[in-house]
């Protein structure tokens, strides 16, 4: 009876070892048709490395984004690009993503082809990672050196935070506060946003690197993909 | 000339034998007893019939008198007179270069082998001229009509002339009479010899070609007045200015620097109207300082109204979220006549459209009628295939185009623009044919090249110096683009892929469908040219607002009034063509009465013509102006109301100056005809070998045989001989005889 036992264990495990490589394999083959670099995807994030950041904090956050706007359109997407601030595929990129941890300065360089980048219609999303206020400091900073204008808080009401999901106020999970985006204002175009909550940690990694801080991981995702709607549309 | 028989020996025998026979022929009908008078009838018949086969037998032939005296025949001298011929090379004019040559070489030489001479002037039309005459006429003539003068020459002289002799620059305006100016110098073996004058190259004229304004437009709204310029000849032209007037004022005042010469090109004045009404623009150009350039058209006009109507509206419907409405809403953002909506079909396939921007019109998503999709006028389908529009809404878009005036245009790449188009309503409608299934799209990289239909269009004239073919080459590299399999006849094709033309690719196609525009925009990504770094996102968005604005262009007014494509000349018929729009509202198609009135440029009315216009038909209408400048066309209903208004220049076209190099091989051609000759002016140091080639006709005619021509072969010696035969066969049924 043992023996019975224990064969009927092993086969167990063995079927069960059968499904989840089944499942690891699909998952991977879905991943893998999402991330083919088609030239002709509609929809893709280019990761942006500056200063000395190489833009890998939050791994992962290019793909999930554009997981989360292909939920909601029927279009092509595809993995992050990372693309520094000086690379001339910064202009093949209409959508960029920026976050951190610690401080930073860009240089003139830099600051020059992202001016140029904004006014040609490109649109750049900033995120504190992990709620840590440096980034978000040094951000504000270094985007009011672009038009020498100061980044605006925007109000709930918006079209940011209702053109797709509605979204009522976003309290912080570890702050008795609310959660705000802020924009850079190209006369009266918006080109340019910053969430300081940790909102890539939350729309990205559920919140596992940011526990109990930042945004809820469920409102996280619908901002972000405001955001992105946001960006395509305005 | 006089009448003669080939062959006169018929007359001998047949008319014997044929006398023969009718007096047998009338015997035998008396024989039988038939009345006298009905014999003599039918005899009478046969013999008319037989008279006329008797006299095509003998073959008449009319015989043209020998020349007795060959030398009576005259040299005629046409000499140029039109306006090309003031043209001004080597310090004189073609015309006094003309009027030298005669004087100085070519009479001298014609008296001195005793050949008697007539001049003869000619511009458009040809008059006979004496030394006088010649020598005070101004080369000022509107056109070149060297077969009218020819035919003139010939006609009007008996005999006719030995020769004649052509001082041209051979540029010729007016071709109508060719035929038979080739057939009198034929018929009467009458050489054309030709002295071309002037150069291959060319005089620098510096013109005015034409003028592009918007018929209507909106207050408060910028547009361009853009005019056409012609630099033609060789080398630099000084700078010069032009002016821009509006109602008679000025406006401003432009520098145009020094042009190198052949150039085509065009400069447009940026223009705003605070009120409404109908507003004169004028270019003038003011001529350089130096009088070796010719400027034949120095001023055009155009007339703009000035409408209240705010908002063109725009309706963008995307497959799914993608770039390209974030960048076109970018390009027409700074324009506040222009509405976007936006609908964009969700990921789930659900048979509904987001409406993008919460306008109230989308609550329901795609329009589900007419009266809906009437209420834009342009319609945008981005990155769409036929599954996310249905039979029902792909009709309403052929009708919204087809009857109803609005634009259509399609835009995406392989996606988009594929063989699962094929035999669907929309393709219909589109201005090409997709790519059957099979055919590859492609993936490649490709850069956009300019036609040559569309280097002169309003559209695409995106760059503030006019240098359109360099904006558009420096356009970034586009990542992919829709290959399809053909463009439909009539359709335009703006831009095609660079590289080998043996395989461009059309890109953007154009074509009227119905009473609307439809279009095509076969690139991926189209938005990566307003991103790219090194362009300038103004020629983006100017070009996004004028393609909006050419598609919407057929819809604006109730009543439709257009000038169909003719030359706008005073003293012609001219066509206009008026168009009750159908109403989407309306059951059955409806009648009104209206009135065309016609405005000169001084405000008298020059015609007004009643018309009964039905709902969706076009009807036709002629006027005619005597006069040159910018002209009012009205229509007025039946409260004298003004329905619809447009502007129209009538004007008097330069044709001498259209081209003013030399055409030796006009005159070459003229000449191996007529079996004559051409030469250039500065071939012919002297007269003499031109006169030794009249010298030649003066012997052939000496030793010239008699001409003749057949007499009676020709219809209506057939028409009798028919009518006799029909006749008796008639009469002899009628009365019975056998």
């Amino acid at each position: 009876m043992w023996l019975h036992l224990r064969a009927t264990r092993a086969s167990c495990h063995l079927l069960w070892g059968i499904v989840s490589l089944a499942w690891l394999a699909m998952t991977a083959a879905q991943a893998l048709a999402q991330t083919t670099d088609q030239q002709h995807a509609y929809f893709f994030m280019g990761r942006v490395q500056y200063s000395k950041n190489d833009g890998k904090d939050c791994a992962g956050v290019g793909l999930n984004m554009a997981r989360l706007v292909s939920e909601v359109s029927s279009i092509h997407i595809r993995d992050e690009k990372k693309v520094a601030l000086t690379d001339d595929a910064l202009f093949e990129t209409p959508f960029l993503f920026m976050n951190g941890h610690n401080d930073f300065t860009l240089t003139d360089e830099e600051l020059a082809n992202l001016r140029t980048y904004l006014q040609h219609g490109g649109f750049l999303f900033g995120s504190g990672c992990c709620t840590n206020p440096a980034f978000p400091k040094a951000w504000r900073r270094e985007m009011q050196r672009l038009f020498s204008q100061p980044v605006k808080r925007l109000e709930y009401g918006h079209p940011i935070y209702e053109c797709f999901y509605k979204l009522g106020e976003i309290r912080s999970l570890h702050r008795n506060t609310t959660v705000y985006v802020e924009g850079l204002y190209l006369e009266d175009r918006l080109v340019a946003v910053l969430c300081e909550d940790g909102l890539c940690c939350a729309f990205s990694a559920d919140n596992t690197c940011n526990v109990g801080r930042g945004i809820r991981p469920e409102e996280g995702k619908k901002l972000a993909l405001n955001i992105a709607v946001y960006a395509m549309t305005h | 000339m006089h009448l003669e028989f080939e062959a006169p020996g018929m007359w001998l025998w047949a008319v014997p034998l044929a006398l023969a026979a009718l007096g047998l022929f009338g015997w035998s009908l008396a024989a039988r007893g038939y009345a006298i008078r009905r014999v003599l009838i039918l005899v009478a018949l046969r013999g008319l019939t037989g008279v006329l086969l008797l006299l095509l037998l003998a073959r008449p032939v009319w015989v043209a008198q020998r020349d007795e005296e060959p030398r009576q025949r005259k040299v005629v001298v046409l000499l140029d007179r039109s306006a090309s011929m003031s043209l001004t090379e080597g310090g004189q004019s073609r015309y006094g270069q003309a009027v030298e040559f005669l004087r100085d070489r070519l009479l001298p030489e014609l008296k001195g082998r005793e050949l008697r001479t007539e001049a003869m002037l000619f511009a458009e039309e040809a008059e006979d001229a004496d030394g006088a005459r010649v020598s005070s006429a101004r080369p000022d003539g509107q056109q070149t009509d060297l077969a009218a003068a020819i035919v003139h020459a010939v006609g009007s002289r008996q005999p006719p002339p030995l020769a004649i002799v052509a001082l041209t620059d051979g540029a010729v305006t007016r071709t109508e009479l060719n035929r038979r100016a080739v057939s009198a110098l034929v018929d009467n073996g009458i050489p054309l010899i030709a002295v071309g004058f002037g150069s291959e190259t060319g005089s620098n004229v510096l013109s005015l070609e034409r003028i592009d304004a918007p018929a209507t437009t909106a207050a408060e709204q910028q547009f361009q007045i853009a005019v056409q310029l012609q630099a033609t000849g060789q080398g630099a032209l000084p700078p010069f200015d032009l002016v821009l007037t509006r109602n008679g004022l000025f406006v401003e005042r432009r520098r145009i620097e020094a042009v190198t010469a052949p150039r085509y090109w065009q400069e447009s004045f940026e223009v705003t109207e605070a009120d409404e009404g109908l507003v004169s623009f004028s270019v003038r150009l003011l001529p350089p300082n130096d009088p070796a350039i010719v400027c034949p058209s120095q001023e055009l006009s155009a007339g703009v109204r000035v409408t209240e109507e705010r908002d063109l509206r725009v309706l963008f419907v995307q497959g799914g979220l993608t770039w390209d409405y974030k960048f076109v809403r970018l390009a027409v953002g700074s324009d506040p006549s222009i509405r976007l909506s936006a609908l964009s079909r969700s990921a789930n396939r659900s048979s509904m459209f987001q409406n993008i921007q919460g306008d109230a019109d989308l609550v329901g998503g795609f329009p589900s009628s007419l009266q809906q999709l009437a209420r834009y006028r342009v319609i945008v389908l981005s990155n769409l295939g036929p599954a996310d529009l249905n039979e029902a809404q792909q009709q309403l878009l052929d009708r919204f185009c087809g009857e109803f005036a609005g634009g259509v245009l399609l835009m995406g790449g392989t996606d988009t623009i594929n063989a699962n188009w094929q035999g669907t309503r929309l393709e219909q409608l589109l201005p090409v044919t997709v790519a059957p299934g099979g055919q590859a799209s492609s993936q490649a990289g490709v850069r956009v090249r300019l036609t040559e239909a569309a280097l002169r269009h309003p559209v695409l004239q995106i760059a503030d110096d006019g240098n359109t073919t360099a904006a558009w080459s420096r356009l970034p590299q586009f990542t992919g683009f829709a290959r399809v399999q053909g463009v439909k006849p009539g359709a335009e094709v703006w831009l095609e892929a660079a590289g080998n033309p043996a395989s461009r690719q059309p890109l953007m196609v154009v074509q009227r469908y119905g009473r609307g525009v439809s279009a095509v925009l076969c690139l991926q990504n189209f938005w990566r040219w307003r991103l790219a770094k090194e362009v300038d996102t103004a020629q983006f968005d100017r070009f996004w607002r004028q393609l909006l604005r050419f598609l919407s262009e057929g819809s604006r007014d109730t009543l439709w009034l257009a000038i169909p494509n003719q030359p706008l000349e005073p003293d012609r018929d001219l066509r206009v063509e008026l168009e009750l729009r159908p109403d989407p509202e309306a059951k059955t198609a409806g009648t009104a009465g209206f009135a065309l009135q016609v405005l000169d440029p001084q405000q008298r009315e020059v015609s007004r013509q009643n018309i009964q216009l039905r709902s969706g038909q076009t009807s036709e209408l002629t006027f005619r102006t005597t006069e040159a400048g910018l002209h009012q066309l009205n229509v007025l209903d039946a409260n004298q109301v003004v329905r619809a208004s447009r502007s129209v220049e009538i004007r008097r076209v330069p044709y001498e100056f259209i081209n003013t190099s030399r055409d030796i091989e006009n005159l070459r051609q003229w000449a191996r005809l007529s079996g004559g000759m051409a030469t250039k002016v500065e071939d012919c140091l002297d007269a003499s070998q031109l006169v030794d080639r009249l010298s030649e006709s003066l012997e052939q005619l000496h030793q010239q045989r008699p001409r003749s021509l057949p007499a009676a072969v020709n219809g209506w010696v057939l028409l009798c001989v028919l009518a006799g035969v029909c006749g008796e066969w008639f009469l002899r049924k009628r009365w019975g005889l056998a």
